[in-house]
C-alpha cells in the first residue's frame, strides 16, 4: 500500500495492467465502478480482485442480486480462482439479495428479506460491513448495480451517500459492478458522478467481442488513457495481451514482404522464397502492441492456413494488383483462415509494376462493399503498408 | 447483408413468406401456453440445420438436456450436435444446482436474472457461426419467463443489445412468448422490436403471420399437429379440484 498525490491510499487489485491504469490500485475508504459493456463479462476481472485481497488476508463481502452465491463460488472454481475456502474459514461472507427474489430462504451469513426495498438493501449491507470490518480489511462487491437500478430505478442511486459513509467509516473498498445496457442518458450520466474511480471493460469492434480494459477516472479526475486487450487465461487471471492481426493473401502476392515493412522484428519460414509455414512480425503502433502473422499463400498449404486464423482481431488481405486472376482465391482465403467477417483492410499491392491495376480497378473487379478500405501499396515502401495498419486499427476500435 | 432468403423448412411459411426469412431477422413466435409454438420453432430450427445451418437453443425454464429430449420427439439429429451445429444455452440448470457445469455444446448462465453471461454465451457462439460463415437460427424459450422476472423496461433493455448484436451477426431469431400471460403493451413494444410476428392457434391448428402479409392463415405442419392436439386434450381432459 503506498501513497499517492497526497490524499487516498491505494490497494493495489494484483492484476498489474489494472493497477497501472489506476496508478497504483484500487482507492481505499472509497468506492469504485466497474463499468462494463454488455458483451463484457466483469464478474472475472472482480473475482479476481477479490481472491487476491483474501490471499492478502482481507475480509470480503459479496452481494448478489441477480444469481445465488453458490454460482459466484462456481465460477471462481472455474477460473482457479477458489473462494469456497476462504467462505468456509469465514472470510468472505455473502449478502444473498437473491434468493428471496424466488421465495427462497438463503442460510448465507447476510440475507436481504425484501430485496425490492432499497432502504432494507442499504441496511444490511451496513450490518455486514460493519460487522466483518472487526474481522479484518473489506473489499466489498456489489453485484450488480445494473440489477439494482433495473428494479428500483433512480431510487437505488440515492443510496450511494450511505455507501459513501459506509466505506469511510469501515475504510474498507467498495467495489460496484454496473453493466451499461441501454440506459437513458440520465441514468447513465448519474451512475457515472457517483464514482470517483470508474474501470471500463469494452468490447472492441462489431463482431468479434474482444475485451479491453481502460480507466475512465481516477480519483475523481478524467482519464484518457491506454487501452489494453485482455484475455482471462483461465489458470494465470487476467492478463493484458498482444493482439494479433492476420496477414493474408495469394501466392507471391507480398505478404511476407508487407510484415518484414512494417514490424521492428520479424522472422518468416520460407523455402525457395515462398512461405512454407509462417510469418511473424512485432509492431508498435499508436500505443499498441500488435503481432502480425502472415500466412502461407500457395493452396497446397491450406491446412497450415486454417490453423492460423483463430483469435485474429483483424486482417490484412494482401493482392498482387498484377493478378487479378488471383483475386477469387483471396476471397476464398479469408473463409479459410476463419477470419471473414473481422475488420479488414485490403492492400492492392505491386502498385510499382506497369501493368498494375488501379486501386478503383481491383475493388471493382473483387467486388468488395464500401465499408472495407482499400490502399495502394508498393510492399518494402512504410509510408504504403503503414497506412494499412491505420486503417485497419482505425476499424478495430470503432464500435 | 446479404438478401438471401432462408426456407424456413415449413413449405407453406415459405409462401406465405414469398420464399423464406431474410436475414438478419427476428420473429415472435406467440401462442397460448397449450399452442404447438415451441414444437413450431423446432421445425423451424431443423429446417435450417437440414441446410447445414446452425442452431442456438436458449431454454429458461427447462435444463438443456430436458429441451434436446424433447426436441429429439421433433426431429433433432444427435449428429447435428456432434458436429457442432447445434448449441443450448441453459438459464435454468444452474438456477436448481449451482455446481452442475458446462458441456461443448451447453452452456449453463446462473440465473434468468443474468443477462451478462446470457449475452456473452450467446454472442461467443454467434461469433464463432458468424467466422465460419455458418449461418445461425436461435430460439428463445422463451420471452416469457423473463418478463415474470423483470420488468418490461428491462427486458427491453436487454433485447436493445442482444438483438443488435444478432443482427450484426447476421442471425435469425424467434422468440416464444406466451399468449395471454402479458398486457397488450408489453406485446405492442414487443412487436415493435420485432419483423414480424408467428402466432400459433391451438384450436384451429393453423398459424398466422402477422406484421409480414398479415392475417394469412397457415396450417400447422402435420409433426406437431397430431401431438400437440395430444397433449391439449390431455390437459383439458384433468379434473379440476
Ligand atoms: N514489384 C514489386 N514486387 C514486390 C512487391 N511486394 C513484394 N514483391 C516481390 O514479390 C515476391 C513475393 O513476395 P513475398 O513477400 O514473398 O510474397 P508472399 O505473399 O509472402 O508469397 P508466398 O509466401 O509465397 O505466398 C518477392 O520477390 C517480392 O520481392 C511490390 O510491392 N512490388
Ligand atoms: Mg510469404
Amino acid at each position: 500500500m503506498f501513497k499517492s498525490n497526497g490524499q487516498t491510499t491505494k490497494v493495489p487489485t494484483g492484476i498489474s495492467i489494472v493497477d497501472t491504469l489506476l496508478d497504483g490500485g484500487m482507492p481505499n475508504g472509497d468506492s469504485f465502478l466497474i463499468r462494463a459493456h454488455p458483451l463484457a463479462d466483469p464478474l472475472s476481472m472482480v473475482i479476481e480482485f477479490l481472491h487476491n485481497q483474501l490471499k492478502n488476508g482481507g475480509v470480503g463481502v459479496f452481494l448478489v442480486n441477480n444469481k445465488s452465491p453458490a454460482s459466484v463460488l462456481e465460477e471462481s472454481a472455474i477460473l482457479k480462482m477458489g473462494l469456497r475456502d476462504f467462505k468456509r474459514n469465514g472470510q468472505l461472507f455473502f449478502i444473498d439479495a437473491y434468493s428471496a427474489l424466488f421465495g427462497l430462504r438463503s442460510n448465507e451469513a447476510y440475507f436481504v428479506e425484501d430485496p425490492n426495498n432499497p432502504v432494507s438493501v442499504s441496511k444490511v449491507v451496513a450490518q455486514a460491513l460493519s460487522e466483518c470490518s472487526k474481522k479484518g480489511k473489506v473489499f466489498f462487491v456489489y453485484d450488480s448495480l445494473n440489477t439494482s437500478i433495473d428494479e428500483f430505478g433512480n431510487a437505488i442511486l440515492a443510496e450511494a451517500n450511505t455507501w459513501k459513509r459506509i466505506a469511510i467509516a469501515f475504510n474498507a473498498i467498495l467495489c460496484f459492478i454496473y453493466t451499461e445496457w441501454n440506459y437513458p442518458k440520465d441514468i447513465s450520466e448519474a451512475v457515472a458522478n457517483l464514482f470517483s474511480s470508474i474501470v471500463d471493460l469494452i468490447t472492441l469492434e462489431r463482431i468479434v467481442a474482444t475485451q479491453v480494459v481502460t480507466v475512465s477516472k481516477n480519483e475523481g479526475t478524467p482519464v484518457s488513457k491506454r487501452m489494453v486487450p485482455i484475455k482471462n487465461a483461465v489458470t494465470g487471471g487476467i492478463k493484458g495481451y498482444v493482439p494479433k492481426i492476420l496477414v493474408t493473401g495469394p501466392f507471391h502476392a507480398g505478404k511476407t514482404t508487407l510484415v518484414h515493412t512494417l514490424s521492428t522484428r520479424a522472422v518468416s519460414v520460407q523455402r525457395m522464397g515462398t512461405t512454407v509455414a509462417l510469418d511473424f512480425g512485432h509492431v508498435n503502433h499508436r500505443g499498441f502492441t500488435l503481432d502480425l502473422f502472415g500466412t502461407v499463400g500457395q493452396p497446397r498449404f491450406d491446412p497450415i492456413l486454417e490453423r492460423l486464423g483463430g483469435e485474429a482481431l483483424g486482417a490484412i488481405l494482401v493482392v498482387d494488383s498484377t493478378k487479378p486472376e488471383e483475386f477469387p482465391r483471396a476471397k476464398e482465403m479469408m473463409h479459410k483462415a476463419g477470419v471473414h467477417g473481422l475488420p479488414y483492410v485490403l492492400a492492392a499491392n505491386k502498385q510499382d509494376l506497369p501493368d498494375a491495376l488501379s486501386v478503383e480497378e481491383v475493388k471493382k473487379k473483387m467486388n468488395i462493399s464500401d465499408e472495407v478500405a482499400i490502399v495502394g501499396t508498393v510492399g518494402t515502401d512504410k509510408v504504403s503498408v503503414v497506412k494499412v495498419l491505420d486503417l485497419l486499427l482505425d476499424k478495430i476500435l470503432s464500435t | 447483408m446479404t438478401h438471401e432468403l432462408l426456407p424456413s423448412g415449413i413449405d407453406l411459411l415459405d409462401s406465405a413468406l414469398n420464399g423464406g426469412f431474410t436475414k438478419p431477422s427476428n420473429f415472435l413466435l406467440i401462442g397460448t401456453p397449450l399452442s404447438a409454438k415451441k414444437e413450431v420453432g423446432l421445425i423451424l430450427l431443423n429446417g435450417g440445420l437440414e441446410r447445414d445451418e446452425a442452431a442456438i437453443y436458449i431454454s429458461t425454464s427447462n435444463t438443456a438436456e430436458e429441451a434436446r429430449s424433447h426436441w429429439e420427439d421433433y426431429g433433432f439429429k444427435e449428429q447435428w450436435e456432434e458436429e457442432g451445429r447445434v448449441k443450448f444455452v441453459d438459464c435454468y440448470s444452474k438456477m436448481l444446482s449451482a455446481t452442475v457445469s458446462d458441456t461443448p455444446s451447453i452452456r449453463r448462465v446462473p440465473s434468468i436474472l443474468d443477462y451478462t453471461k446470457l449475452s456473452v454465451a450467446v454472442n461467443d457462439w454467434c461469433t464463432s457461426y458468424y467466422l465460419q460463415n455458418t449461418p445461425v437460427r436461435l430460439m428463445l424459450d422463451s420471452l416469457s419467463a423473463f418478463l415474470i422476472y423483470s420488468s418490461l423496461q428491462t427486458v427491453m433493455r436487454f433485447l436493445h443489445i442482444f438483438l443488435g448484436q444478432l443482427r450484426k451477426q447476421n442471425a435469425l431469431g424467434f422468440f416464444l412468448l406466451e399468449e395471454g400471460a402479458h398486457e397488450i403493451v408489453t406485446f405492442n413494444q414487443l412487436k415493435t422490436f420485432s419483423n414480424g410476428a408467428i402466432r400459433v392457434n391451438e384450436e384451429s391448428n393453423m398459424m398466422q403471420l402477422e406484421g409480414y402479409r398479415h392475417g394469412m392463415n397457415i396450417p400447422l405442419p402435420s409433426a406437431v399437429v397430431p401431438k400437440a392436439t395430444a397433449e391439449a386434450s390431455q390437459v383439458s381432459c384433468t379434473p379440476t379440484k
